[in-house]
């Protein structure tokens, strides 16, 4: 089955565009890390006012003229710039970051447009100023949780979607023995990689990166048994002498990699 | 294989998240049905005890002559109430984890009818008890140990800098802080201690806890931020079960901050939305629960192919 919902966008060039949606839980993550670092610089800004503010009171004291009215401005400031923190934060990152803050960003989804352009100021202006409003018994929530294309009040307001990063190769990389280097080369004579079909590929290249974070059980045993179904795949009649199998797979997957290029050229 | 949302990548905390919704919907019938059938089984042992409680109270006046009957009697009835509510607890447990294994066929594209689970599930019924209790008296124990042990150390520092000295307060923060991380890694590590029970074949309740200790490892804080973020999507309907105590509480809060004995009526209609909050919860657990329940079955299942790489699998034969 689909995890996610999808949507996908038709541009004026005729292009079709598809994007997969957040989803509740990546933005509720998100949201948390962002009023987490939020609250921080806050509290931050709450000490530096106070004291700040204690001590011009003091200076403007010892001056000896009719300063009363300044401990109400001090209030109206601060009241304001807490104001323009709060929202400054989402509008100010929206807008430089292409539409993601840094939750956003280390959850790795995106506030676009509808039609899938990048936000401006005038759409995070938008969503941040009705955020409270969302915020409020989690009306946000139930609206993402229940609109097809998962919109917050903000999002209706300002003609977004919060879109999943698409997800490059960001995985580590995989180490390849040297054993395996040799033993790509020698491939190609004894095994007949034309019957690679890209679907295998994947799976010896998942299998290689997941193999790190396998149990030493699992590992050997998948490794095991990926290595047979691939010596039968590729019509060989016996593996490679003095290898073992997680050296054959990777093997494989060099060999792969160079027929591709060869085929490039 | 397909794009960024075919089921066989592994997810991140947010996106198991969001996916254990999508599969909640899905399926949405089907799971109340079976938490409605699970919050049922925790009922009659409230039940039980009130009717043991009149049958005691019929007994004892009849009894009232020889101590040691009413003794006896006592004795009796107090096994069969806990017998009774054991297997009460044991069928809520099992029709619990049903859920998880009708989410796990809907994840595999292999769903069962309720029955046919049900059918697979029962005679496991009381193994279910089992590692529920197993995973409980870890968890109850290992806690123990690490405060226990926080608590020696923290002693042991107070008495050579003594109480007020800054450092024993700095001690004290920093253990009593990593005793709580160490109860939610535990946490995480048994957190679907009850699945593999539900899934998998020749399995008894001991492996069951084994195998969700196993497939966690290295994941923890992957769990225990998917369950934090669970937390919070779920937090709004138990704080809207706690609405009417919360109000009743407030209202009569000015008896209380008077330092006064509440009145008659205050301390019923406590009581009364206490009751009521309470029936809330187990009224909107039938809502929550098969959500965590598909999360769990989700996180098997992701966890199974990252620690066992389950889902990788080559083609049987090649192309023709």
């Amino acid at each position: 089955m689909r995890y996610f919902n999808r949507v996908s966008i038709a541009t004026p060039e005729s292009v079709e565009l598809e994007f997969t949606l957040a989803g509740i839980g990546s933005r509720v993550l998100a949201l948390t890390i962002d009023y987490s670092i939020l609250t921080l610089v806050i509290l931050a800004f709450w000490i530096i006012w106070f004291v700040v503010a204690i001590g011009l009171l003091s200076s403007l004291e010892s001056i000896g003229r009719d300063y009363s009215s300044a401990p109400l401005w001090l209030i109206a400031i601060f009241i304001l710039l807490n104001f323009a923190l709060w929202n400054g934060y989402f509008i100010w990152f929206e807008t430089l970051w292409q539409g993601q803050t840094p939750g956003k960003r280390w959850v790795k989804i995106r506030v676009v447009r509808d039609d899938g352009r990048s936000v401006r100021l005038m759409q995070a202006t938008l969503r941040s100023l009705l955020r409270p409003i969302d915020d409020f018994c989690f009306i946000g929530a139930l609206f993402i949780l229940f609109s097809k294309r998962e919109k917050r009040i903000g999002d209706w307001a300002a003609g977004t979607i919060v879109i999943q990063e698409s997800q490059g190769d960001q995985k580590s990389a995989i180490v390849l023995s040297d054993n395996a280097q040799t033993l790509a080369a020698q491939l190609p004579d004894i095994a007949d990689l034309n019957q690679l079909i890209p679907d295998d590929y994947a799976v010896i290249r998942e299998y290689l990166q997941r193999r790190t974070t396998m149990t030493s059980q699992a590992h050997t045993e998948k490794s095991m048994e990926l290595a047979r179904q691939l010596r039968s795949l590729l019509a060989m009649e016996t593996t490679p002498a003095n290898t073992t199998s997680d050296e054959f797979l990777e093997a494989v997957l060099i060999a792969y990699q160079h027929m591709g290029d060869k085929k490039q050229y | 294989m397909a794009g960024s949302s075919s089921s066989n990548q592994p997810l991140n905390a947010g996106n198991l998240v969001s996916a254990a919704v999508k599969i909640y919907r899905s399926r949405l019938n089907q799971f109340l049905g079976v938490a409605f059938t699970a919050t049922l089984w925790s009922l009659p042992p409230f039940l039980a005890a009130v009717v043991l409680g009149i049958v005691a109270g019929l007994a004892i006046p009849v009894l009232s002559n020889s101590g040691f009957l009413i003794g006896l009697l006592s004795i009796i009835l107090s096994i069969v109430w806990v017998v009774f509510s054991c297997f009460c607890l044991a069928k809520n447990l099992m029709n619990t984890a049903l859920i998880s294994r009708l989410a796990q066929g809907e994840l595999t594209s292999q769903p069962e009818t309720i029955q046919e689970a049900r059918g697979y599930l029962n005679p496991k019924t009381w193994k279910f008890l089992r590692t529920w209790v197993f995973a409980g008296l870890f968890l109850v124990g290992a806690s123990l140990v690490i405060n226990i042990a926080a608590g020696i150390v923290i002693a042991l520092v107070q008495g050579v800098f003594g109480a007020n000295s800054p450092l024993t307060g700095l001690v004290s923060l920093v253990l009593n802080l990593a005793a709580l991380v160490v109860a939610y890694w535990l946490q995480a590590r048994v957190f679907i201690s009850e699945v593999p029970l539900a899934l998998e074949d020749n399995i008894n309740s001991m492996d069951s806890v084994r195998r969700s200790w196993n497939l966690s490892k290295g994941f923890e804080g992957q769990i225990i931020l998917m369950i934090v973020i669970a937390t919070l999507i779920t937090l709004p309907l138990v704080i809207l079960a706690f609405i009417p105590f919360i109000l009743t509480l407030v209202a009569n809060l000015s008896l209380f901050a008077q330092g006064g004995i509440p009145s008659p009526e205050g301390s019923i209609a406590l009581l009364v939305s206490l009751v009521i909050s309470i029936l809330l919860v187990l009224f909107l657990g039938i809502f929550i629960i098969p959500f965590w329940q598909s999360l769990k079955a989700l996180l098997y299942f992701n966890l199974r192919g990252r620690r066992e790489g389950s889902d990788l699998q080559l083609r049987d034969n090649p192309p023709s």
